[in-house]
């Protein structure tokens, strides 16, 4: 298992060799030599790393040095992990200023895997992202679960802010199954979510028309759509949604397709300053130490 | 905060108040902790009334500016679990009034940085907006909704840069920005043109 580093600032990808003191510079070279189960380190960088879709085809870990200096930016385009196979396991990176249009569906996608996939994101921000056009295309989304296959996807301490939520056919979350063979499940626990729409929207989506297996477990978690209005869901199918501990502000028709929950809020959940990105709780706020 | 203690006295602490009992923190009303016979130096001491930790150094209870708040066992929900219930967090103040206080100068290019730069001359007051230090302007009155500036000696009506105070012939010693010399101001000419 080797650690192949990156660096935007002094990563070369022609004269490098991914060994700390040679750093390649693209997380694109990176993929093409690296072997199941390594490394891919991002150097913390001045300048921002590049941002682009790419396919994750074997388990690896993918961590950056820190997420103030681990920034990957599309530069408005589309971006996105989209198609994963394997256990991934990604951590300390901001995902930033990328396109979530017709084609690229999600930041961090599972999408037509062809085995069986975890991924796991951990204390990693996604900043400055738009999405729109299409009820699939969302910042967390994918376009279809492989057949007799099952993905797990996994947010752990994660931000979602500064978003740009551009039309009424789109979603926050966007997830399909596709078949009825696949199995999907999505968890997220101890993030924070800072939305404001631009024009009414979801701010969940499940399309399980194919009566695949699908479970949705969100706990100690906080979605505020601080202005603008959103829906909360709009499925097809069936799954089991468990829903505990998580405050969801600001969303009308807040509980369709939740089958079980406990300590569900709809208070504002009083942040210092969002505004400015400090989504720390306000001294008074209704929900410290109210989670689990 | 650090806390020295220059005496270590972990099991050998006598509450004088209470009697030879050993304890390792004092923990009582404020005003019993203040009043505690004879501390020991390094006693430390907890006042339950007003949530704030104190040192004794030998002369005086020194009390820590930072008070205390309760904490219940369960998490924070969200990503953030450091969230200060004082309003000091790491890297931020909230729900506070500055009272006597000065600005000074500021290292910090971040939008809403302020500051005062001496080293200008007058002295400017400025804020960080827009990747530059952008100076506020000053030396400004609003008085009888006329809006009036007043850089050195005069008050300047900003609408006509006229200045408030007149000459001996009843005509402002600044019109629209520009003096004459001597006394008597002269009136304001309006040039029409030539035919």
């Amino acid at each position: 298992m080797a650690t192949i580093y990156l660096s935007a600032d002094i990563g070369n990808d022609s004269t490098g060799t991914g060994a700390i003191g040679a750093p390649y510079k693209t997380f694109a070279k990176a993929l093409t030599v690296y072997a199941a189960d390594d490394t891919i380190y991002f150097l913390n960088s001045v300048a921002a790393y590049t941002f682009a879709v790419a396919s994750i085809s074997k388990s690896c870990t993918i961590t950056g040095e820190s997420k103030e200096g681990a920034v990957l930016d599309a530069n408005g385009a589309g971006g996105g992990w989209q198609t994963i196979n394997g256990t991934i396991s990604i951590s300390n990176i901001t995902f930033y200023n990328a396109f979530m249009g017709s084609t690229y569906r999600g930041c961090v996608a599972i999408s037509s895997n062809t085995s069986d996939t975890t991924v796991t994101i951990t204390n990693c921000d996604f900043k400055g992202i738009t999405y729109g056009g299409n009820l699939l295309n969302g910042v967390i989304g994918n376009l279809a679960i492989g057949a007799n296959t099952t993905a797990n996807l996994t947010f752990h301490r994660c931000r979602f802010y500064d978003l740009t939520h551009t039309t009424t056919n789109s979603a926050f979350m966007s997830l399909r199954t596709g078949v009825s063979t696949a199995t999907y499940h999505l968890t997220m626990t101890e993030c924070t979510a800072d939305i404001t729409p631009q024009a009414l929207g979801y701010f969940y989506y499940l399309d399980n028309s194919a009566n695949g297996t699908v479970t949705q477990t969100i706990k100690n978690c906080i979605f505020a759509v601080r202005s603008g209005s959103m829906d909360w869901r709009n499925i097809f199918g069936s799954s089991t949604f468990t829903c505990t501990y998580t405050c969801i502000y600001g969303v009308t028709s807040v509980h369709s397709g939740i089958t079980s929950q406990t300590g569900v809020t709809q208070v504002d959940p009083e942040m210092v300053d969002p505004d400015n990105f400090v989504f720390n709780l306000d001294v008074g706020s209704p929900l410290i130490g109210a989670g689990n | 905060m650090a806390i020295r203690v220059d005496k270590v006295v972990k099991g050998n602490l006598v509450d004088h108040t209470h009697g030879t009992e050993e304890l390792p923190i004092l923990v009582d009303t404020k005003a019993n902790i203040i009043a505690t016979a004879s501390p020991d130096s390094g006693h430390i001491a907890f006042a339950t009334d007003v949530n704030r930790l104190y040192v004794y150094d030998g002369t005086n209870w020194q009390e820590c500016a930072v008070v205390f708040k309760p904490r219940t066992g369960a998490v924070d929900i969200g990503y953030e679990q450091n969230s200060s219930l004082t309003g000091y967090g790491e890297d931020y103040i909230t729900q506070k009034r500055l009272s006597n206080v000065a600005i000074g100068g500021n290292n910090t290019t971040e939008t809403g940085a302020i500051r005062i730069d001496v080293t200008n001359d007058p002295v400017t007051f400025e804020i960080y907006l827009k990747d530059e230090w952008q100076t506020i302007l000053y030396d400004m009155t609003y008085e009888n909704d006329d809006f009036r500036h007043t850089p050195l000696d005069y008050e300047i009506q900003v609408w006509s840069g006229n200045s408030v105070l007149l000459g001996n012939n009843g005509l402002p010693i600044v019109q629209e920005y520009k003096a004459s010399m001597g006394a008597y101001p002269v009136p304001i000419l309006v040039d029409g043109g030539s035919f």
